[in-house]
């Protein structure tokens, strides 16, 4: 019987990264952990369900067990006979397997993309036209007293974020949840609209709208119209004086903004409403990252490639143009002809044509997990869970970084990302070789 | 004129680049060189002729020649790409980047475009029977100067951010515009004769963007100025009355609004702003 | 087995720290290092008629981190302009100001350079920089901490517990895996936490209770008791700021009094951008005969220029305020990173043009800097890559330094008012080609504290730039061009005793080392330390103590250099 406590534990579900964790293991096996929200515990304490145990590769209709080192030489073999391959996830699993993943797919000629490309995306988009006025999250939970959500309901989505660091935290020049205001903008009153000093409801798909408005009455300007996006105008100039009067604003978004309609537009007047707020007072933008990693995937990809997401190396150097290099883009004009996608489930979360294209052509998973993507795939190879079974550096959605630990054993057998993307490449390599 | 017809033999199942593909490229060149020359099928190169039935003679000059591509291109890349002379006609689904920087010469698409038709347009024309993507005329990414000139003519529908942080130039699309046209822009002009989704001028710093058909509401960073009979779209007068918007406001931009009145009459309400 | 061994022969040697200067001689290499003999089965690079250098050492270079990843990420209209295919030895990439990893690896490589400092890390973002230095093939590197607004720092100063802090900051260098201690407009960073500006150097900063003379005199002597290797490298107030050459020197004067008689204990780095003379923009003048004359005269102090170059650039510091400045200024977009407890950053692309009168100016006065400052060992060639310029351009500014002829060119092409103000177009001097040696190599290793690098003497580290130009048969002021072909492009470079580029070819490839020092202080203080900073770590930071340091296993290659502290 071993029994073993472990501190600072850094969870790996959400873009928080909370490391204050504390967990208990026992012979092997996770059985308690501390200070953790309710989806953390809930993937701490339930990693090992429908786990994959073994490789499997497609014959006929079904899925048969395999060797590993045969599902490495037929995805190899894949990959080597692919001219448009695309390689795909990415934001659940460590750095380092990012790093070979990169090297994978100039290796193989094809598209790298990650999760960015349904969430984050237009942020990316519009801080390439605008840039972004940021921070790391210390700085908010010390000096910010005005904080907005806009499009993201963190007491579901992020559970610790408002205690961690914003509105429920305790800062150096913040001691208290008097000393801020927080205001939420929602098409509807969430939970965390419920906690808001100020609730904004907007009428859906309008944010453009209002975050213009906010934007003219923030400079002094007349807005013509009485009402913009259902908000009448006399509040957009109230909040707007809130805004100007703060000594330090934290504006964090979420998919209700990105996904809007407008998507990259709607991000685009958010930053240009910061920007211009900084020659009032101190403001900054932070995106509410969803996945523990998608910002390791995105500062990966960008010191190899240049460009943190939709990457095309089909050609032999990286080119980048989201809608054309995208994977759901790529995948919907049909234009990939194998996909390896790793600790990710696209087959759920793509739009249907997306989808279904990516479940006819030869498809290889790496997952700890038995998913849709997992069950429509033509290989799958079990892989271990970064921050649990492997350690693995991730970065928190304001780029701090952190190393996970690893707090027990793999199930047997069960590899790596890292080992099992490096298995690959060095066999596609020999492949290649060899013609 | 001599024409060069290309048709296409066979399926095109991964992205193939085709910026050769230009009569300033191809003139002076013998229809073997051509066929045998390489482009990129996702990661493989390949010869033209595997791809496409060459025939026709070359002439010596590009303002001589007319390109004509005929199939379904819509897996293509940059046909057209930084064209400077002569005549390409495309006969079928075109695909991504058409005309992307071009500076002369005249590109029609006899079918639908994709995305980025015209992107860094400097001059020529092009015109495109069917509909179109998204950014018609916009720049590529990070960049803050897209169009520089030449004239684009849409008789479809247009997608998203048509003409996005265009400098100067022609627009003209007689379909419908989805959402903000003009985008940043800060010369130029645009004239959509349907109707546009919303967000016309959005940051605009200067140019003209014409509607001729309805658009619920200009944003709230622009202001109402007059009503005008008229406008004009370069050289050619469009026939009002239009609401006159100036903006955008919150970029401290110059630009202008024309909104077609007869066909908004929510806009209505803003006649107040005429009296006294 | 017998270990790989390599002749250089025949080439005409500039190794100043060995006071060789053109002489005609043969570089023996075994096992990475320099020695006296190698047997009949070496291998031999013929190197008659071609220059031979120690690896180009670059004491300041953002090329890894939080900040220049933001830049890489806000420009990819920077990267369409460049692009690096993939060959056999080679991964691709994308270049021009902001380059991918790897093609920053190899560039340096084919110049010919062989170790390079990112001179500006966030300490709580110092993983990324490791893992970046990590993707950086080729090149040994190390990298900086960003110390002049610390939190901890300010108030162990403020209330004078000079040990204290030096415990502090030996703690922080190690657990940063750091080389030096680099200071960012000492507590106009902190300020700009609340949007605002710092006026001068003793301007109390709010909350702390010091001023940034006080941070920067109280890291000097932590500097000392520590016995680190370099100088305090010191990124001054003002930046940017018409008739900032004043806080130049009186940053310089400020620790004149903690000079001792061995070396430089402060090192203000890219001067060109704090050499401003003048009141306004419209009458901003060159501020470098007045600097030059302070170094001239005060052997306490090193510089390096952070030379401008004309064209497409991208800026990006940790000077927060003087990046938002320069947004508003020329309307480009703008990335800013405040780091909580620390510092801060920001990104803004730039322009450089000769018509304009500001950046001709600007443009003068490095060049100025570096031929009024008479002593090559305390005078370094940068650009302050990128903001300066990319550092593929260094060979421009070897040509100018060498060649009044190529200066001349230039003069006649930028704005005439600017020309009229600089002095530039009186000075008559020209760089030789082992000076040239000394302030790209020697002089910048010697600084660092780099015993093995920086020349080519017994014991060195066989890092070795083969350039093609013969001095003994090209006069370099009549030539420019030819010189800046030569330093473009190695006819070999070789790092640690293996070619890694041949003509421009890389040749396999390998990853460097990354140096960081440890000063060990004593157990008790230590204890005291650790004692006191542990429940404050968990009021100013998000992340736990036990996640904050980086352990040596998270580098690939480190290198650890000793120095024994005074407490």
């Amino acid at each position: 019987m071993t029994e073993e406590t472990i501190q600072s534990v850094v969870c790996t579900v959400c873009g928080c990264c909370c490391d204050h964790l504390e967990v208990k293991t026992k012979d092997n096996a996770i059985v308690n952990v501390k200070n953790a929200c309710a989806m953390s515990t809930s993937k701490m304490l339930g990693y090992m369900n429908e786990r994959l145990t073994q490789p499997k590769i497609r014959r006929g209709d079904k899925l048969s067990n395999s060797t590993y080192n045969q599902a490495v030489d037929s995805a190899a073999r894949i990959l080597a006979k692919s001219k448009s391959p695309l390689l795909y996830g990415w934001s659940l699993t460590s750095c380092e397997a990012i790093e070979v993943g990169v090297d994978l797919a100039e290796e193989t000629g094809g598209f790298i993309d990650n999760t960015t490309t349904t969430c984050h995306g237009p942020t990316v988009l519009g801080v390439q036209e605008i840039g972004e006025s940021s921070c790391t999250l210390g700085e908010i939970r010390h000096r910010a007293d005005l904080i907005f959500y806009w499009g993201a309901n963190p007491v579901h989505s992020h559970p610790l974020h408002m205690s961690r660091y914003s509105v429920l935290s305790k800062g150096r020049f913040r001691k208290s949840r008097s000393e801020r205001t927080l205001i939420v903008v929602d098409v509807r009153k969430t939970d965390t609209a419920k906690l808001a000093d100020v609730f904004v409801q907007i009428e859906p798909n309008r944010d453009y709208e209002l975050l213009s408005a906010i934007r003219a009455a923030v400079r002094g300007d007349e807005i013509e119209q009485d009402e913009v996006a259902g908000v009448p105008v006399e509040r957009i100039e109230e909040i707007a004086e809130k805004m100007i009067n703060c000594e330090f604003g934290a504006l964090f978004f979420g998919l209700g903004l990105t996904m809007s309609a407008g998507k990259s537009v709607n991000i685009d007047a958010a930053l240009s409403l910061v920007r211009e707020l900084n020659s009032k007072t101190k403001f900054v933008i932070m995106p509410m990252r969803g996945h523990f990693n998608v910002n390791g995937a995105n500062n990966v990809m960008t010191w190899l490639t240049g460009y943190p997401y939709a990457i095309d190396f089909t050609q032999g150097y990286p080119r980048y143009n989201p809608g054309e290099t995208s994977a759901v883009d790529l995948l919907a004009r049909e234009e990939c002809d194998s996909a390896l996608v790793v600790a990710s489930d696209p087959i759920s979360n793509f739009p249907l044509q997306a989808a279904q294209n990516l479940a006819s052509i030869p498809l290889m998973t790496i997952d700890p997990h038995e998913t849709p993507t997992t069950l429509c795939s033509d290989i799958v190879f079990p892989s271990t869970h970064v921050g649990i079974e492997d350690t693995g550096t991730v970065y928190r959605m304001d780029g701090v970084v952190l190393e996970t630990r690893k707090l027990v054993d793999p199930p047997k057998g069960i590899k790596s990302d890292v080992e099992i993307l490096r298995a690959i490449l060095k066999r596609l390599r020999t492949i290649r070789r060899l013609g | 004129m001599s024409k060069v017809i290309l048709t296409l033999k066979r399926h095109i199942s991964a992205p193939v680049h085709l910026d050769t593909l230009t009569p300033d490229r191809v003139c002076g060149r013998k229809v073997t060189e051509l066929a045998n020359e390489e482009v990129w099928e996702g990661n493989r190169r390949i010869k033209i002729k595997t791809l496409f039935n060459i025939e026709g003679n070359i002439a010596d000059k590009p303002d001589d020649i007319a390109l004509e591509i005929i199939g379904d291109l819509s897996r293509t890349r940059s046909i057209g790409y930084k064209m400077t002379a002569g005549t390409l006609n495309i006969r079928g689904t075109g695909g991504l980047y058409i005309g992307e920087s071009m500076s002369g010469g005249n590109i029609i698409v006899e079918g639908d475009a994709g995305s980025w038709l015209g992107s860094n347009m400097r001059g020529g024309t092009i015109e495109v029977s069917g509909k179109t993507g998204n950014f018609v005329g916009a720049a590529s990414r990070g960049t803050t100067k897209g169009m520089m000139g030449g004239i684009i003519t849409l008789k479809g529908n247009a997608g998203n951010e048509v003409g996005a942080w265009m400098n100067s130039g022609t627009i003209r699309i007689l379909g419908n515009s989805e959402m903000a046209p003009g985008i940043h822009m800060t010369g130029g002009t645009i004239h959509i004769s349907g109707d546009c989704s919303g967000r016309a001028g959005a940051q605009m710093k200067g140019g003209k963007i014409i509607i001729s058909g309805n658009m619920q509401a200009p944003l709230p960073s622009f202001s109402f100025e007059e009503i005008r009979e008229q406008t004009k779209n370069e050289k050619d007068s469009v026939r009002g009355p239009f609401y006159v918007f100036s903006g955008d406001n919150n970029e401290d931009g110059n630009g202008k609004l024309f909104i077609n009145v007869e066909r908004n009459s929510q806009l209505k309400w803003y006649e107040k702003f005429l009296e006294g | 087995m017998m270990e790989k061994e390599l002749a250089v022969v025949n080439g005409l040697v500039f190794d100043p720290l060995n006071r060789i200067d053109g002489e005609k001689l043969d570089i023996f290499i075994r096992g990475g290092k320099i020695v006296e003999s190698v047997g009949k089965k070496a291998r031999i690079i013929n190197a008659s008629g071609k220059t031979v250098m120690p690896g180009g050492v670059d004491i300041h270079s953002h090329i890894a981190g939080s900040k220049v990843n933001s830049g890489r990420l806000l420009r990819p209209e920077d990267h369409r302009k460049d692009v690096e295919p993939r060959t056999r030895h080679t991964y691709s990439g994308v270049g021009y100001s902001i380059p991918s990893t790897r093609t920053t690896g190899y560039r340096y490589t084919k110049m010919g350079y062989t170790t390079v400092f990112e001179p500006a890390t966030p300490p709580l973002k110092t993983r990324h920089t490791h893992e970046e230095l990590d993707a950086t093939p080729i090149i040994d590197k190390g990298c900086f901490p960003l110390l002049g607004n610390n939190w901890f720092i300010m108030e162990y100063l403020s209330s004078g517990r000079v040990k204290e802090c030096a415990a502090y900051v030996a703690w922080m260098l190690k657990a940063t895996k750091g080389y030096a201690i680099k200071i960012v407009d000492p507590g106009g960073v902190e300020l700009w936490g609340w949007g605002k500006f710092l006026k001068g150097l003793d301007d109390p900063i709010a909350n702390f209770n010091i001023t940034p003379r006080e941070i920067i005199r109280g890291l000097c002597k932590v500097n000392k008791i520590l016995n680190l290797p370099h100088a305090i490298h010191v990124h001054t107030n003002n930046l940017g700021s018409p008739g900032n050459y004043r806080t130049t020197i009186e940053t310089m004067d400020a620790v004149r009094d903690l000079a001792d008689e061995k070396k430089p204990v402060i090192h203000i780095t890219h001067v060109q951008f704090t050499g401003f003379s003048g009141s306004s923009w419209l009458n901003l003048g060159s501020g470098a005969p007045e600097i030059a004359d302070y170094v001239n005269k005060h052997s306490h102090v090193s510089v390096d220029l952070g030379q401008v170059i004309f064209g497409d650039t991208t800026t990006m510091t940790a000077d927060g305020p003087f990046q938002y400045f320069l947004h508003k200024m020329s309307g480009n977009k703008w990335t800013n990173g405040d780091v909580e407890v620390e510092t801060g950053s920001g990104i803004v692309p730039f322009r450089y043009r000769r018509s304009n009168y500001v950046n001709a100016v600007q443009w003068g006065i490095g060049l100025e800097l570096a031929l009024l400052v008479k002593d090559p060992w305390r005078v370094f060639m940068t650009t302050d890559h990128p903001n300066g310029g990319p550092f593929t351009s260094y060979p421009k500014v070897i040509a100018w330094l060498m060649s009044k002829k190529a200066r001349e060119k230039t003069l006649s092409k930028i704005n005439k008012t600017a020309k009229k103000r600089l002095d530039l177009p009186s000075i008559e001097r020209e760089y030789t080609f082992g000076e040239i040696s000394t302030i790209t190599r020697a002089a910048p290793a010697e600084s660092l504290g780099l015993k093995n690098k920086g020349h080519l003497g017994l014991g060195a580290d066989a890092d070795i730039a083969v350039y093609d130009i013969d001095p003994s048969r090209t006069d370099p002021e009549q030539s420019p061009r030819v010189l800046r072909r030569a330093f473009k492009e190695a006819s070999y470079t070789i790092k640690t005793g293996k070619v890694v580029s041949k003509e421009g070819q890389i040749a396999g490839t390998s990853y460097g080392e990354t140096f960081y020092v440890e000063s060990i202080v004593s157990p008790s203080l230590e204890a005291d330390l650790l004692k006191e900073i542990t429940p404050k770590f968990k009021d100013y930071y998000t992340i736990e103590m036990d996640n904050y340091p980086i352990a040596e296993s998270f580098l690939k290659n480190p290198s650890r250099i000793p120095c024994k502290s005074e407490v």
